[in-house]
């Protein structure tokens, strides 16, 4: 019964069949997870920062370096420890005694994926170097401004911040995120297909199986089509209804801001792509929020004491909101 | 006991009582113990009462210590009657005694608002609008207004868009009859809130599942992704959605 009266009016079909690939590529080493995958593809397509949230030992970081590793990109990694300083993210000048002048050292930061993992145990000062890199997509040093390179995606992995050795990353560094991709652990089924599946594997470097299926180029085209994309008047609207309730929502102490917006506009544009329409509708923006806001919107103190998640809160906000139709 | 010592007994032990020893003294200054109390001889006076007084006394309610019997059958009777006498004792004064009744009303006030405050503050944090008809309602496409697809004659509106050449609001408002439709015959439980795929996945019968799928796509298409859409193709369409319509019961 697909009975379609319309013609297309974008060709969607070289990045759905791109999506298919990296699905199929990661689906190969990770079991279950596909609504993972599914909105870490949603944000490379939507040019967004994603953070990976979940208990140690469940493929977070595998999850991230699939993705870099399915991209032909350049792919830097970083581990966040306590003692790190902003000029080993960032680079530092050295002094060059041949030329008696400084030089500029780049650092892990310069590149197309950028894996940061355990990004919360590191402290807010070494956070902070990261704030004009994520934004802007440039460092300023000595003066010096440095442009990354397009594609420029952070993925960052942490455990729970109530986990041993954590920080909490600060308001204005989770904004920049586009999302944040909570990995549970997996059901019955998956665990032994895990098992299973790594019992019989005969090499110990799982990410050799896995080769680049979609190069930096084909990722900026495919962005460019989906800014394209057509989104209803009402249903931007619709976003911003419920952006604003995040600010008036007496369960929450902080709201979304005008990026919280954006982002879901544009991650929202993404999902719709994913699903071969060149339109959004109320679904994909209620698919994509959970992800957008949950890191955004703060509880009150109150509400996270009764043991209240973010994304319950946003359920609450969307029925309280009629969708446009 | 020594025998240089006798015995002080007690004044009841005088009165036929038994004899209580306090203590023992030497025997050479022992004397019994009515020895050692005075008489009164002070001459009496007697006072009486002014009756004008003893009246004034006696009307004053200050003074009425008569318990009103309970006329409380069971304890919750009895709790408040209870808390009316805490009440009125903690209020009555001379500047708020006649106010008693005012303040009873002013007391069954506050507790409504109290049960209004919690009913308002139990659906808030369930996400319940209370106060709005939303669970019926839903935007006008042109004016923005709140309309009820109860309220709405499909028929008559969908004639008219198609008058006006305009397919694209015969189409939602022929998708909006069919959430109608299905509403009225139980199979969905319209909400304003609830998208197309919720509706979808409420619709146990494989066959209308399917239209709906269908019928759902093209609604999407035209209103969402604001595809033009022409005569032939609204009829194509509207045929999709009579086809569903036949389904339903």
């Amino acid at each position: 019964m697909e009975q379609d009266f319309f013609e297309q009016r974008t060709d969607l079909s070289q990045l759905n069949e791109a999506v298919n690939l990296i699905k199929t590529t990661l689906g190969k080493i990770i079991v279950g997870q596909q609504d993972t995958i599914e909105l870490l593809i949603t944000g490379l397509l939507a040019d967004g920062h994603m953070l990976i949230e979940g208990v140690p030992g469940i493929a977070k970081t595998l999850t991230a370096k699939l993705l870099a590793k399915s991209i032909d990109a350049q792919f830097s990694r970083i581990q966040f420890t306590p003692d790190l300083m902003p000029s080993d993210v960032l680079g530092t000048s050295i002094f060059n005694p041949k030329t008696a002048d400084f030089e500029f050292k780049k650092g892990p930061i310069f590149g197309n994926i950028i894996l940061i993992d355990e990004i919360n145990r590191a402290p807010a000062k070494t956070q902070a170097a990261l704030f004009e890199v994520m934004e802007e997509r440039q460092i300023t040093i000595d003066g010096h401004s440095f442009k990354m390179e397009e594609p420029f995606v952070v993925l960052a992995t942490q455990n729970p911040v109530d986990q041993e050795g954590t920080y909490r990353l600060p308001e204005a560094q989770l904004d920049r995120f586009l999302f944040k991709i909570e990995v549970k652990y997996p059901t019955l089924e998956e665990e032994i297909a895990i098992i299973t599946q790594q019992h019989q594997q005969k090499t110990t470097d799982q990410l050799v199986e896995v080769s680049a299926v979609l190069s930096s180029q084909q990722i900026i085209e495919m962005r460019k089509q989906i800014r394209n994309l057509h989104v209803e008047p009402r249903l931007l609207e619709f976003t911003a209804k419920v952006i604003q309730e995040t600010r008036k929502n007496s369960s929450l102490y902080l709201g979304g801001s005008p990026r919280a917006s954006l982002a879901i506009v544009n991650a929202s544009k993404a999902i719709a792509a994913i699903n071969g329409r060149d339109f959004v509708t109320p679904e994909d923006i209620i698919r994509v929020t959970p992800s957008v806001l949950r890191h955004r919107i703060m509880l009150t103190p109150e509400k996270e004491m009764e043991g209240i998640s973010p994304d319950e809160v946003v359920a609450q906000i969307f029925q309280k909101i009629e969708i446009p139709r | 006991m020594t025998s240089d010592r006798s015995l002080i007994i007690s004044t009841d032990s005088l009165k036929g009582g038994p004899p209580i020893i306090i203590d023992a003294v030497p025997k050479a200054v022992a004397r019994p113990v009515y020895h050692f109390i005075k008489t009164d001889t002070a001459q009496v006076v007697i006072r009486h009462i002014n009756d004008k007084a003893l009246k004034h006394f006696a009307d004053d309610p200050t003074f009425d210590y008569t318990e009103e019997k309970s006329h409380a059958t069971n304890w919750w009777d009895k709790f408040w009657e209870w808390f009316w006498h805490l009440f009125q004792n903690s209020t009555q004064n001379e500047s708020t005694r006649y106010s008693i009744p005012y303040l009873s009303y002013i007391f069954w006030i506050a507790i409504g608002a109290f049960i209004l405050f919690v009913i308002i503050k139990f659906a808030t944090s369930n996400g319940i609008n209370i106060f709005n008809r939303g669970s019926m309602q839903i935007s006008d496409i042109q004016t923005g207004a709140v309309e009820d697809i109860n309220q709405i004659n499909f028929d008559q509106e969908i004639e008219k868009a198609l008058e006006q050449g305009n397919y694209r609001l015969a189409v939602r408002l022929l998708f909006l009859s069919s959430l109608k439709q299905l509403n009225d015959a139980g199979l969905i439980n319209w909400r304003a809130d609830k998208t197309n795929s919720a509706y979808l996945n409420e619709i146990t019968d494989t066959d209308q599942r399917q239209v709906f799928t269908a019928i759902t796509r093209q609604f999407e298409y035209v209103w969402y992704g604001e595809f033009s859409i022409d005569g032939d193709s609204f009829q194509n369409i509207h045929g999709l959605f009579n086809r569903f319509k036949q389904m339903l019961p």
